[in-house]
């Protein structure tokens, strides 16, 4: 309000730099994750690779942690726009499964074809730094998800909740699984994690769909 | 066999002393564990609890996720052949899902009761040393899983192997939910934990 024209001039310049400053850290360190992986991660090599002094860096974010959680925080617009498409979908009459299972693609797509995303998720999984931004995520995904167990399966607001949050924690741990060694493979893991998931919610969402809809029931009907 | 009879005597109380100290050791890690959490847990502290020299624990330990590794292996082979005791009973008759859903009560029992406890579970998430571990356990159960697949479902090993990784892995994430959610019943994810597994496992057991 107070700035005069000139004053206005630079800090648009500035301000325009300084953000293309934290996307090129942020990028270097993807590049980064992707090629050495997590434990090889440290300022220093982040502000190499991304051409620019180290205390610029650190004017930016304090600790490599905070550009961990910053590339979250970056995509995390995305998925949960597309959790939030997927609830309305299925509320507009798209069937459960399909969406449930072009939900998973993305998921996995959000690991695997991005630079350092599957390292970054290994950081997540492994970091105690980092594992209550991961906790946070799940729980906000998992509210999408308990809204539809409402609305279209009838389920009472806490045990969809439970449900919503056991549904979120299967896909998350099946994924995880291709982070590690002897992995089954990043094929066979989507594939056994759409299944599982779909096999859990399936009383829930289709519950007159036999046979595989006998199975145990909640723990107590409130 | 060439010893004599003096030094095999002080052969075997050495051994009971160390056997002692090591107990002491494990027992002090329980303790700490329990009323400070794995975060600050240091090996100087536990040799304090112990009452033993800090020399004298590294003699036993290199560092503390050592010591605690040692806590997790002591139910390891009890869990284990509760789960080979599990396929052999289901391939000798018994209903799969009610074997199932007992060795699922049992993994459950296994976190609740064992010395730690809940700390020392929450030590296996946030310590990539123990995560090791931890996975190469999962493994040993998933291969007795796996065994039983081939048997009863008549999968391939291979892919015998692949189902019984994810359901494993399934049973460990949803009784896990009890920990990031100590306000709620845990018996709430036991349950959800049973049907999980069980309806991942339907069509391979019930063609």
């Amino acid at each position: 309000m107070s700035l005069s024209f000139e004053n206005r001039m630079r800090a648009k310049p500035n301000r325009a730099k300084g953000e293309e400053t934290a996307a090129r850290i942020l990028e270097a360190t993807g590049m980064l994750l992707e090629t050495q992986g997590y434990d090889a991660l440290n300022t220093n090599r982040i502000a190499q690779a991304a051409g620019i002094n180290i205390a610029t860096l650190y004017k930016y974010y304090p600790n490599k942690q905070s550009i961990l959680i910053a590339m979250t925080k970056r995509n995390r617009g995305d998925w949960l726009e597309a959790a939030g498409q997927s609830v309305a979908s299925v509320g507009a009459g798209a069937d459960w499964r399909t969406t449930l299972e072009a939900f998973m693609d993305f998921a996995a797509k959000r690991r695997n074809n991005q630079p350092g995303g599957k390292a970054m998720r290994l950081a997540m999984r492994i970091s105690p730094e980092l594992q209550p931004f991961d906790r946070e995520e799940t729980e906000v995904t998992a509210s999408f998800l308990s809204k539809l167990l409402v609305e279209r399966g009838g389920l009472e607001r806490t045990y969809a909740d439970q449900v919503a949050r056991v549904a979120v924690e299967i896909g998350t741990s099946i994924l995880d699984l291709s982070l590690f060694d002897q992995s089954p493979g990043d094929e066979v893991i989507l594939a056994e994690a759409k299944a599982a998931i779909c096999r859990y919610l399936e009383p829930h969402l289709s519950p007159n769909r036999p046979p595989l809809a006998a199975a145990s029931g909640p723990p107590s009907q409130p | 066999m060439s010893m004599s009879f003096d030094s095999r005597i002080r052969a075997k109380s050495n051994r009971a002393k160390d056997e002692g100290s090591v107990a002491r050791i494990m027992k002090a890690t329980e303790i700490l564990l329990q009323e400070r959490g794995h975060e600050a847990l240091t090996t100087t502290a536990i040799a304090n609890a112990a009452g033993l020299n800090i020399a004298t624990l590294y003699k036993y330990f290199p560092n503390k996720y050592s010591i605690l590794v040692a806590i997790l292996k002591q139910s390891r082979d009890v869990w284990l052949k509760a789960a080979e005791r599990s396929v052999t009973s289901v391939l000798a008759g018994s209903d799969w899902r009610a074997t199932m859903e007992q060795i699922i009560d049992f993994a459950a029992r296994r976190r609740r009761d064992q010395p730690g406890g809940n700390a020392l579970r929450r030590a296996v998430q946030a310590l990539p040393e123990l995560q090791s571990y931890y996975r190469e356990e999962s493994l040993e159960t998933a291969a007795f899983l796996a065994d039983f697949l081939t048997a009863r479902g008549g999968l391939d090993p291979t892919r015998a192997m692949q189902v019984a990784r994810v359901a494993v892995d399934i049973g460990n994430s949803v009784l896990d939910l009890a920990l990031f959610n100590p306000s709620e019943d845990p018996a709430v994810w036991i349950a959800e934990a049973k049907a999980a597994v069980c309806q991942y496992l339907t069509p391979h057991l019930e063609a």
